[in-house]
């Protein structure tokens, strides 16, 4: 069995446990919270304007992380944004390189420029935001707290052992100018080009960075970086009047109940 | 469970492991023995999911509001 074809068999485990996770630690708490509360919004009751708000405010800008001071919201929005965008583009090269293959997207056209380009330049963003979260993590700060530590250590070594391998890559390739575009990914390719080839140690890292990568998303479930899933969707739930007002009605409700054994 | 969450618990699973298996078809082949090993693994981790789906103990109203609150800032 090729490498390859082990890290296509493990993916759906991998993401098979991040669903576990999921539901064990989001949605069966989601579904007492909202028994609690009430029901699901009928569509016609949802605030579309309140929604848009919060998933700008809540979401895009994260503005009441920025409550926490600069560094902190610059960090979150650094490793959020960088992660988000780095995903976006994981899946546009997997669709045009493998599954609607374009002659633009061939090795060396512009757009295989465009898409080394977006993979490193949000791969950079995010290694700074993960760099500046553990550096401030370990010192003894109030931020500390919110850093979640493992995760960080967990993701640095999934943006790492991918720059490593692709830079191996290129460094087993004669060199190109406009490969440039690949920023960090060609940078260090050029400083490792003296020991190049690269051929065991590079599948190595390769398989590395994808398992690392696919273990990540089953980790994400797990963990306390379960909150990418659940901060966002709670902030857009409360953002809803018909809910808020739900729960507000349902703990009013217990505590004008008599309690059993009282007059 | 509300009906609308638990339909997504099952759809959203289902769905994203048959997505799965037919991107992976792409790379192994259609049939390939290793096909058929990507074809295992969904079902194994669908088999999984179930169990652990009917396992689950609810948690009360206090452990599902405090938990994420202190965790995910839910």
């Amino acid at each position: 069995m090729s490498l390859m074809s082990l890290f296509w068999v493990l993916i759906p485990l991998f993401i098979g446990i991040l669903f576990m996770g999921l539901y064990r630690n989001l949605l069966v708490k989601l579904a007492v919270i909202f028994g609690a509360s009430g029901r699901f919004i009928p569509l016609q009751e949802v605030d579309a304007a309140a929604l848009g708000q919060a998933y700008t405010e809540e979401v895009l800008l994260q503005k009441r992380i920025r409550l926490r001071g600069r560094l902190p919201w610059a960090r979150h929005m650094l490793i959020s944004w960088g992660f988000t965008v780095l995903f976006a583009f994981d899946i546009l090269t997997a669709l045009f390189t493998k599954y609607v293959p374009l002659e633009a997207f061939n090795h060396g056209h512009a757009g295989w420029l465009f898409l080394k380009f977006g993979l490193n330049l949000s791969g950079m963003v995010l290694l700074v935001g993960l760099l500046i979260a553990l550096l401030r993590g370990a010192a003894a700060t109030d931020e500390a707290r919110f850093t979640d530590r493992p995760g960080a250590i967990f993701l640095l070594l999934v943006v790492l052992s991918g720059f490593v391998a692709q830079a191996m890559h290129f460094a087993n390739l004669p060199p190109e100018p406009s490969r440039g575009w690949a920023l960090l990914g060609h940078w260090l390719g050029e400083a490792l080009r003296p020991w190049a080839p690269y051929l065991g140690s590079y599948s190595f890292f390769w398989m590395a960075h994808a398992l690392l990568a696919s273990a990540f998303l089953a980790y994400l479930g797990w963990s306390r970086m379960i909150h990418v899933f659940a901060a966002p969707l709670g902030r857009i739930f409360y953002s809803q009047p018909a809910l808020r007002e739900a729960k507000v009605r349902a703990v009013m409700e217990g505590l004008l109940k008599p309690r059993a054994g009282k007059s | 469970m509300p009906p609308a969450l638990r339909r997504f618990t099952w759809w959203s699973f289902f769905v994203t492991e048959a997505l799965l298996v037919a991107a992976a078809s792409a790379y192994v082949g259609l049939g390939t023995r290793d096909f058929w090993l990507v074809v295992t693994a969904a079902v194994a981790a669908s088999v999984a999911y179930v169990i652990a789906v009917r396992r689950t103990p609810v948690p009360k109203l206090g452990e599902a509001a405090s938990a994420p609150q202190r965790w995910y800032w839910f």
